[in-house]
């Protein structure tokens, strides 16, 4: 019999699960597998184990848990099955049999949306719930303690399932078709990440300066998967030996999407109210939607196939490269929104006067846009971080140097001014085939963001001689004692304890020779390396880098590896410079020192330990390539 | 007990229905025919409240059909194209609309078996043929105890001892319970046997809607022979079309057929005899009235 309430029918409930049983058998199995399963996979590792105390084994358990709910909430599976469980629950509306027999059955619209929206969440919900409570059984039989984890897991198993569902059942109803259900929904969670990513490419290839990678940024929520991929995890303390999970990030996140979860299962509820039966099997069912998929597929195929054209053509000069780009746009746009038209019309007669007329306004905006990248009209080609507004900045180039000291932030800021002035200058240098290096200039903002700009730069010889050159300026910034005290050893002034060392030695038939030093030789080793810095002994060895022919000559093809302890954890230069890196980290580190003659102290700390008995014992890089020359031709 | 005013519905720019006024009495069986594309399916579609109209009313029982489950609750609707769920037999189906329909009545379903043998109700229907499908259909919209049967080409894929099985069903179901019934199809011999209303439908527009009775009185066909020629008819003699052999003329005149013939008879014709017309020869005269006609091909 029918309920007695007119939001919920009780038959259509029983016929979603009669039918569509083996989507939420499935994901039981899965969620099975997942908790209980695994956990007492897991235990039964510790049978076998031994010497290990009960403040290990308790930490052991944790990490085991934290690692099992990490895949039970993982976004990309709950993403999959919400997108599975919606077209199956509401598959009704793309068969147009299917839609004109249900909607002429006597119940309204709001009766079927609420309890086909019910029966699919619980489709999500219970399998997440049977799997956590056979799991905490399962870990009661083997002695886990850290249940608290399982709960924490189901809520957000729970919520990011409500999340993904809400969000696909408001897309589905937006398309009249099956399998437009899951490209729209992928599509949809990455389209704002997307869209940054192209207009990026965009003006990486027209603009001066624009790098191909993008910067995280407070909108990217807009894209939930991806978004929730990279923001929801299990957090690890890094003080003790080893990187201990202790628990989930994330359920902030998840409380806010799943308040704008709710907001878009009303929407959907209210776009189902005016969706019209007869659109079953058309691309889009809401008729104002089609100009914004029309005019959307337009810019993002467009865009994307013009960004390709520019890097098959794979020109030098910028202005060749723009208009390429303006063509590529033309031609793409146009041939994007015309088959955007033709999937909305299901057929190829779509070249309409009212259709060229649509057309010809989108590509004018679309040429507008490119003209403005092209043009700079936005200012990013020019765009500076103010000194004060700078948390840290780096220069990406043979190797990564800054900090965030004010005299870096400073001198970074001057070489960054100095290259937008010279942009013609470098642009038409660029174009003359001229010996040239690419170098990355990243701010890390005071306000939690960042700024990277990517050049072109002149890179000769002579222009070390020239104390104004963007080349010296970075040479001199690359090659400073304090710069390289960082890459060596983290960019935290701490104590540092070397607690082991070794050098590669090789003979004259290029055999190597490892030798480890002992505790008190690694200390000397380290000091000698302090020392050397301190002197400036390594200025040559650096700036040699800039130019592989004299790094040859003097390098020493032998290295020297050093494994150390901070007080605190260590901070590399390269992970301070990745764009959104949260300072946490090991305490132990390692570095691979570099040398040349010099470098007096290395030396006579290596003959002072008995490794070498003269420098002479050492091998440049070039003597060891000559080496390998004569080897191979007695061969 | 239904009533349908000035129903517009417009599909992209395409006015599929362009001002239908429809009007069916209770207990009537009514015929729905028209040429392909007329309308028909998208004015039955309206009546059971699948389709949103544009402009218009759609009444049962002097209530809007559309979102009025109470309303919906009272017909059943037999469409063209029948959907089963997947792997649904027919008793799982009986059971489906037993829970969605309150009076469905289940002796009748286990009464009517003996009238579908071919049928296993534990086999799946859609592996059934598309004519065992459409018996299925029937089975369990009249086990719904509907006041109103809505049938969209009911008996099309049906044998012909099916065909009258399932008319028969309806009649009885008719005379029985008073149920109204409206039934659009093409086999217009078939209609004329069952309907007692008759509506023509044309490019959106019901064009006429008259009982049977009525509709074959206001158009007769007269067979006439004169000693010469066909003389000139009196003004106001609505003749749909005329044909001759030899001097045999075959007319269809709208009218009164003895008024017709009155008049004829006036011009002293040889012979005239007055025939009565098929709905199928009413369809087709009607419908070349307004440029819908059989035309002829020559290869």
């Amino acid at each position: 019999m029918k309920s007695k309430t007119s939001c919920f029918n009780k038959t259509i409930f029983l016929k979603n699960i009669t039918h569509f049983w083996p989507i939420w058998l499935i994901f039981t199995a899965w969620n099975l597998f997942i908790l209980p399963f695994m956990i007492y996979n897991h235990s039964l590792s510790y049978k076998y184990s031994s010497g290990i105390n009960e403040r290990e084994l308790a930490q052991m358990r944790v990490d085991d848990i934290l690692g099992i709910v990490n895949v039970y909430i993982n976004p990309i599976i709950l993403f999959f099955f919400s997108i599975i469980v919606v077209m199956a629950v509401f598959s009704y509306l793309y068969n147009s049999r299917a839609a004109n027999t249900i909607h002429a059955l006597p119940v309204t619209r709001k009766e079927l949306f609420l309890t086909n929206y019910i029966s699919g969440l619980l489709f999500l919900i219970v399998p997440e719930a049977i799997g956590f409570l056979f799991g905490i059984l399962v870990s009661a039989v083997c002695g886990y303690t850290s249940m608290n984890f399982l709960l924490t897991g189901l809520l957000f198993a729970c919520g990011i399932s409500f999340i993904f569902y809400s969000f696909t059942v408001w897309i589905a109803m937006f398309t009249g078709q099956l399998l437009a259900v899951p490209i729209f929904t992928v599509i949809i969670n990455f389209l704002y990440v997307g869209c940054k990513a192209l207009i990026h490419m965009l003006m990486s290839i027209i603009s001066y300066g624009i790098p191909l990678d993008f910067p995280t940024g407070k909108l990217d929520v807009l894209s939930p998967l991806y978004y929730m991929g990279t923001h929801i995890y299990v957090t690890r303390d890094y003080s003790s030996e080893y990187a201990a999970a202790t628990g989930l990030k994330g359920s902030n996140i998840i409380a806010a999407y799943a308040i704008a979860a709710f907001a878009f299962s009303v929407a959907a509820y209210f776009i189902y109210r005016i969706r019209d039966v007869e659109t079953a099997g058309s691309l889009i069912s809401i008729p104002w939607i089609c100009p914004v998929f029309r005019w959307g597929a337009a810019f993002c195929g467009g865009g994307l196939l013009s960004v390709l054209f520019c890097s098959i053509l794979d020109l030098s000069s910028s202005r060749a490269i723009f208009f390429s780009a303006l063509i590529g746009a033309f031609l793409f746009g146009t041939v994007c929104f015309f088959t955007a038209q033709m999937f909305l019309e299901k057929g190829f007669r779509v070249f309409k006067k009212k259709r060229f007329l649509e057309c010809g306004i989108f590509l004018a905006v679309f040429m507008c846009l490119y003209i403005s990248i092209e043009s700079d009209l936005f200012g990013q080609e020019r765009k500076m971080p103010d000194a004060s507004a700078v948390k840290s900045a780096f220069i990406d180039n043979i190797g990564i140097s800054g900090g965030s000291d004010a005299d870096t932030i400073a001198h970074i800021l001057e070489i960054h001014g100095q290259i937008i002035d010279s942009k013609k200058e470098f642009e038409d240098y660029s174009e003359s085939s001229q010996q040239s290096g690419y170098i990355s200039i990243l701010y890390k903002l005071k306000n939690n963001t960042s700024l990277k700009r990517s050049y072109r730069i002149p890179w000769k010889e002579d222009l070390v001689q020239d104390k104004d050159s963007v080349l010296s300026k970075i040479i001199e910034l690359s090659a400073s004692k304090e710069t390289y005290r960082k890459e060596l050893f983290g960019v935290k002034k701490q104590k540092i304890k070397a607690t082991a060392c070794q050098i590669d030695l090789y003979d004259s038939e290029q055999n190597r020779n490892d030798h480890i030093f002992s505790d008190e030789d690694t200390e000397k080793i380290y000091k000698a390396v302090l020392k050397d810095i301190d002197e400036g002994n390594f200025k040559n060895c650096l700036t040699n880098k800039f130019f592989y022919e004299k790094q040859i000559v003097s390098t020493y093809y032998n290295t020297i590896q050093i494994d150390f302890m901070g007080e605190e954890p260590i901070l590399s230069v390269h992970a301070d410079y990745a764009p959104g890196f949260q300072a946490e980290g090991e305490k132990s580190g390692n570095t691979i020192i570099e040398f040349d003659a010099d470098c007096k102290n290395i030396i006579a700390a290596l003959i002072e330990t008995g490794v070498i008995n003269s420098a002479d014992d050492l091998i440049t890089i070039e003597e060891y390539n000559l080496l390998t020359e004569e080897n191979t031709k007695e061969s | 007990m239904v009533e349908i005013s000035n129903l517009v519905k417009e599909f992209n720019g395409f006015r599929a229905l362009d001002g239908v006024n429809m009007s069916v009495k209770k207990s009537a069986i009514y015929g729905l025919v028209g040429p392909n594309g007329a309308g028909k399916s998208t004015l039955l579609r309206h009546l059971t409240g699948i389709y949103r109209q544009n402009s218009g009313t759609v009444k049962i029982n002097g209530e809007n059909v559309y979102e009025n489950p109470k309303i919906k609750e009272k017909f059943a609707f037999i469409p063209d194209d029948i959907f089963y769920f997947m792997q649904a037999d027919t008793l799982e189906m009986k059971r489906f609309y037993q829970g969605i329909y309150p009076k469905f009545d289940d002796n009748m379903f286990r009464r009517l078996m003996e009238y579908f043998p071919a049928i296993d109700p534990k086999k799946s229907i859609r592996s059934l043929s598309k004519g065992m499908q459409k018996q299925v259909a029937f089975w369990l919209a009249v086990c719904t105890r509907a006041e109103l049967l809505i049938l969209d080409e009911p008996v099309d894929g049906l044998d012909p001892v099916m065909r009258r099985q399932i008319w028969s069903i309806i009649m009885a179901d008719v005379s029985e319970y008073n149920t109204t019934v409206i039934v659009s199809s093409h086999n217009l011999r078939e209609l004329e046997d069952v309907c007692d209303h008759v509506g023509i439908m044309h490019q959106g527009k019901l064009i006429i809607e008259r009982s049977l009775t009525e509709l074959q009185g206001s158009v007769c066909k007269i067979q006439v022979a004169f000693q010469s020629e066909m003389p000139t008819l009196p003004e106001g003699f609505e003749m749909l079309h005329m044909s001759n052999t030899g001097r045999v003329y075959t007319l269809i005149v709208k009218g009164n057929p003895s008024e017709a013939k009155m008049q004829l008879e006036k011009m002293h014709p040889m012979l005239i005899d007055i025939l009565p017309l098929t709905l199928e020869e009413i369809f087709i005269y009607e419908l070349g009235g307004v440029d819908y006609e059989v035309k002829d091909i020559l290869f």
